[in-house]
């Protein structure tokens, strides 16, 4: 899903670059000092996911665990996938430094989503079943918003058909969408079970 | 409380697999893409893969002039990856290996001379273990970067801690 150097046009690539500037900025600003582990935490492990492919079937399959960073950090998760994407950029190749922007929004806007819409959803003493269902839908909204705004994104700069680029990136990304939403619903079933303090800042 | 959400956590490995050796299509999900090419005779060869070295297939292939940046030929990748594409004779191409799902990748492709012992071919299977090389995602990447990390987050600790006092 990191879209390279030169496959965007420079309208595009200005624009998403100012609105993830601006969601770095509110970001930072956000971030409570006692997240700062988690930050840390959920930041490497975006940074490793998607090097580990593990094969499955005829292809390969990774994680990429924005909509579970975004649930828990909220805003925070701009500036976490910034630095996780900068390294990404600088050290495997991954996209490059003129697209950070439009990559860092490709990332972090579902993962914002995914906090916004969910965190009704886990207050204390939530069910099990419900605590699994709100894992599950924070890969659905992650992948699935990712893969809607990297198809919009190329849309809008290389004025191919929007409809067909969502088909590709859907099917492409299917199996990346299962995998984060299983591991997202036992990671929230987990912490709910086990750690319900570490959900507290969500509901706040 | 353990009976179903062991019951559920089956259920979701199941519909994991299920799905996954569905859709199949998992090229696309490698994120870096690398190419190598060469001139060789009327053509330029070259091959192009992406980081977990699978072979891209099917991507599009245009080679430029470097000078100019003007489009000399255009083609596509095989199932392997490899490409030859005839082109007008010139000294050294450009090549620009673009996918649909916004993957680019450019590559410099120089005409290969033997001189003495060592035949074009030997240079060229050479020069695509270099690239592989290069692709690759080595241990002492990961392990830095997630040093980059912590050290990130100890600075800003250091900071929200001074600005508490």
């Amino acid at each position: 899903m990191h879209l390279a150097d030169g496959v965007l046009s420079a309208p595009v690539l200005l624009t998403s670059t100012a609105l993830s500037v601006a969601g770095v900025a509110f970001g930072l600003r956000r971030l409570r000092e006692e997240q700062l582990p988690l930050a840390a935490l959920l930041g490497a492990a975006f940074f490793v996911a998607s090097t580990i492919h593990v094969p499955v079937g005829v292809g390969s399959v990774h994680l990429i665990l924005n909509g579970l960073a975004g649930l828990l950090l909220g805003w925070a998760v701009f500036p976490v996938l910034c630095v996780a994407l900068a390294l990404q950029a600088a050290l495997f190749s991954f996209g490059g430094f003129a697209v950070l922007g439009a990559n860092l929004l490709i990332m972090a806007l579902p993962g914002v989503a995914a906090h916004h819409m969910l965190r009704g959803r886990l207050g204390p003493g939530v069910a099990h079943l419900q605590a699994l269902i709100s894992g599950a839908a924070c890969g659905v909204i992650g992948i699935g918003g990712a893969a809607l705004l990297a198809g919009a994104l190329l849309a809008l700069s290389g004025g191919r058909v929007f409809s067909e680029l969502i088909v590709l990136f859907g099917l492409a990304h299917l199996p990346v969408l299962v995998v984060d939403a299983a591991i997202g619903a036992f990671t929230v079933a987990t912490l709910v079970r086990m750690m319900p303090q570490a959900l507290a800042s969500v509901r706040s | 409380m353990i009976a179903p959400s062991r019951a559920s956590t089956a259920f979701l490995c199941h519909l994991c697999v299920a799905l996954t050796l569905l859709a199949g299509s998992a090229h696309a999900l490698a994120h870096g893409l690398r190419v190598t090419a060469h001139a060789a005779g009327e053509d330029v060869v070259g091959q192009a893969l992406y980081s977990d070295l699978t072979p891209a297939a099917g991507l599009f292939v245009d080679i430029l002039d470097p000078t100019t940046a003007t489009r000399l030929a255009d083609g596509s990748s095989g199932d392997d990856g490899r490409f030859r594409i005839a082109v007008p004779s010139l000294p050294a191409y450009r090549v620009v290996v673009e996918g649909e799902e916004g993957h680019r990748a450019e590559a410099h492709a120089p005409r290969l001379t033997s001189g003495g012992a060592v035949d074009v071919d030997a240079l060229r299977l050479l020069r695509e273990d270099i690239a592989r090389m290069e692709a690759r995602i080595r241990l002492q990447d990961i392990v830095g970067g997630i040093g980059y990390i912590f050290g990130l987050a100890g600075l800003t600790a250091w900071f929200m801690a001074r600005r508490r006092k």
